[in-house]
């Protein structure tokens, strides 16, 4: 269990990487949507995970508890990555509307 | 316990707000912005005052005590820093009113802008790592969206560079703030100078301060990270321009100058020699760069790379007159480059195009823009009655005091190609005949923000004397770091 | 994608999601939940709707107006909470908690000005995600 959160920080990582490495513009939105992923779960692993419990109030106060921060910390991250990724979403079709391309060395043949 | 701290937050994000509202009534919105720029720039300058008298301020949000809640701390170098956003920002802002051509655009850019300067100020005065992140998001979400507002196929490519690189780095951030959490286990940033100090030597926080030398060296564009800038800067829309190289790249040098003179104090010997290395490559490359170029926002952008190794090299000396140099540089080059792309930003707006080759004779054309160009070139190559010469000399300076031979060899070589490209940009656009005609006149919107701007140059070459003591202060005031831990974490 | 099944279980799902959003809107002061979450539940079941029966049917460009008013105003409200905050309590986002006896069921309710807060949330992340849809769904 305690290799799992590593492994998919890796997985998500390397999968990321590829995708950027990608000419699609669509790729390249999942790609920073994988790693900003991967990011999120770092800063989750920099926290205690487990074996505690939940931290809420109103539980079993004796036991011990995860360290709550870096989930809000994560929280905030993910409300940032959201508004990003759709701005990024939006700016892609735009591309395509306007280029009627997604490839990203098209793109950047139009420079004038 | 005094508001005057929060403030240069609340107003530009409670005016963006309203702006939103307000959309469709565009008198309302014009009134808005005048008086809540007005207001910023007060609360910042009477901030700075407060600041010079009475020490460090804190503020507490929602009242929690620190290090558990966020504070935001105002020190000399935030007071000097907000004050230098609050100018050229307001500067840009009066320009916008020139050059976006209908309400539809300006119902965007207003409160886009207004957020922006929320990021920016609230990057300049928050205590908290984490914060800082949010404030960096703050921004560069604006940025985004400002870059892309007119829609132009160069704009929407350096776009696409723009966010790839932005949320790569927010990326980078958040492992290297998941990496100090997990050793220090706070994110205050006096605390994390008292949690770090000991344990120096662990590699976690070598690894930490490396990934944030990263993450604010994308921001500011330092050598090896400096690919998206031109395009950026230079397809931006020109406010936006002036703003990107004025303000927004010293928030990733504040940001650097801020976690190497708290945080990682004991490293400061470590990466002394790493950091001034990639100084004098980043001024070298964005020199060579601005040579080639022949479209004058682009040169422009190019010269802020290699400005921006100025104020490296600077920082890089970690001595208290380098630092205080590096200070008064970063006012003195906000100021003179955010003239500059403005009036860039009126040759575009003049033949649609700043390309150097289709303008010329605006020594007739405009003579007060010749002047007012004039002015700002000088300043950027450091002739003497300009501010440009005392940031140089003092940089310099420093670098001969501290022994730094070598940077300052190519500070000096560096500069001379400085002269060399922007003299050569004024003369062809000012004095080289042209024979088509400009399709406009530069207007008294477009043309009063340079004209400050010029004219503050000048004076903080007369005035400079003030200026440097204060910058000075402000480094001696960086350099004894137990001053911000007393004034945080004194107060619980 | 306008199958007869899709339309059917949306409009079974639908009011469901919209339903549990509100229960976890507010119960997030202490326990899981919060304006965002619920802002995207909501928002979840408006797509669905979308997705089921196309955009003629309920006219969203039309209200496209709406939707912004919804999110500059969830602002607006966020934000004078926390400048409540600064009048009432003190600071810029302090925040205050009311216990109140509630007379005819006999239970002691806690309100938290962050729940006025979280409201505002609700409305930016509603606002934003239906606006967000129209735009990326609009034919050409």
């Amino acid at each position: 269990m305690k290799m799992l959160l590593p492994l998919v920080i890796g997985v998500l990582f390397a999968s990321g990487t590829y995708l950027i490495l990608q000419k699609n513009m669509l790729k390249l939105v999942l790609g920073i949507g994988l790693i900003s992923h991967a990011a999120n779960l770092i800063l989750i692993s920099s926290g205690w995970i487990g074996p505690g419990q939940v931290p809420i109030l109103g539980r079993d106060e004796t036991k011990p508890f995860v360290d709550p921060i870096p989930q809000a910390l994560v929280l905030t991250a993910i409300v940032i990555g959201f508004a990003a990724m759709a701005f990024m979403l939006v700016l892609a079709l735009r591309v395509y509307k306007d280029l009627k391309t997604a490839n990203i060395e098209e793109i950047r043949g139009q420079r004038g | 316990m005094s508001h005057l701290l929060i403030l240069p937050i609340l107003i530009p994000l409670g005016t963006a707000i309203l702006l939103l509202l307000l959309r469709f009534v565009p008198v309302a919105r014009g009134i808005l912005v005048a008086i809540s720029a007005l207001a910023i720039i007060g609360v910042n300058i009477s901030l700075l005052s407060k600041i010079q008298g009475q020490g460090i301020q804190i503020y507490r949000i929602g009242g929690w005590a620190p290090p558990f809640g966020i504070v935001m701390v105002g020190d000399l170098l935030s007071g000097i820093m907000l004050v230098l956003g609050s100018i050229i920002a307001i500067c840009a802002l009066f320009y916008s009113f020139g050059y976006l051509k209908n309400d539809d655009q300006h119902a965007i850019f207003q409160p886009l802008f207004f957020f922006l300067w929320t990021g920016t100020n609230g990057a300049f005065l928050t205590g908290d790592i984490f914060n800082l992140f949010v404030m960096f998001e703050i921004m560069l979400m604006s940025i985004y969206s400002l870059l892309t507002l007119l829609g132009e196929k160069k704009q929407i490519e350096a776009g696409i560079k723009l966010i790839s690189m932005g949320l790569l780095s927010s990326t980078l951030f958040l492992a290297a703030v998941g990496g100090v959490y997990a050793f220090a286990g706070t994110l205050n940033m006096a605390d994390l100078a008292l949690k770090i100090k000991p344990n120096v030597d662990h590699p976690l926080v070598s690894a930490a301060a490396m990934l944030f030398l990263g993450v604010f060296g994308l921001k500011a564009a330092i050598m090896p990270l400096h690919f998206w800038l031109p395009d950026v800067h230079s397809s931006a829309p020109t406010p936006i321009s002036a703003m990107l190289s004025g303000i927004l790249i010293k928030v990733g040098i504040y940001a650097i100058i801020r976690v190497f003179c708290l945080i990682f104090v004991d490293l400061q010997g470590t990466f002394q020699v790493f950091i001034l290395t990639l100084a004098c490559i980043t001024m070298f490359v964005g020199a060579m760069g601005a040579l080639a170029q022949t479209d004058l926002k682009r040169l422009l952008a190019y010269s802020s790379v290699s400005q921006i190794g100025y104020v490296l090299m600077g920082v890089g000396f970690f001595t208290v007159a380098g630092m205080g140099a590096a200070i008064f540089y970063t006012i003195s080059h906000g100021i003179i480059k955010a003239s500059l792309f403005l009036a860039a930003g009126i040759l575009k707006k003049m033949k649609g195009t700043a390309e150097m080759s289709e303008h010329g004779n605006m020594i007739n054309i405009s003579p007060l823009f010749t002047l007012f160009f004039l002015i700002s070139v000088a300043g950027l190559g450091g002739i003497p009655p300009s501010s440009g010469f005392f940031m140089k000399f003092q940089l310099i300076k420093a670098g001969l005091d501290g022994g730094f031979y070598v940077p300052v060899a190519v500070a000096l070589v560096v500069s001379l190609f400085t002269l060399f490209y922007l003299v050569k940009a004024w003369q062809k656009v000012c004095l080289l005949d042209q024979k088509e005609a400009p399709k406009m006149l530069p207007t008294f919107n477009l043309l009063a923000p340079v004209g400050i701007l010029a004219i503050l140059c000048l004076a903080l070459g007369f005035a400079a004397e003030p200026i440097i003591t204060l910058t000075n202060a402000a480094s001696q005031q960086l350099f004894s770091p137990e001053l911000y831990i007393q004034a945080v974490m004194g107060s619980m | 994608m306008t199958s007869l099944i899709f339309q059917t279980i949306t409009r079974l799902v639908s009011p469901i999601l919209m339903i549990f959003s509100l229960y976890l809107l507010f119960r997030g002061h202490q326990l899981p939940g919060g304006g965002f979450i619920a802002g995207l539940m909501t928002s979840a079941g408006l797509v669905l709707i979308y997705l089921a029966y196309g955009c003629e049917r309920f006219d969203w460009r039309n209200r496209s107006r709406f939707f912004y008013y919804l999110f500059s105003g969830g602002l607006a409200l966020s934000f004078l909470t926390g400048l409540a905050g600064l009048f009432v309590g003190g600071f810029f986002l302090k925040s205050g908690v009311a216990h109140v006896h509630m007379p005819l069921i006999n239970e002691e309710w806690e309100f938290a000005s962050a729940a006025i807060f979280d409201l505002g949330v609700y409305f930016v992340v509603c606002g934003v995600c239906v606006s967000l849809m129209t735009l990326l769904g609009e034919e050409r």
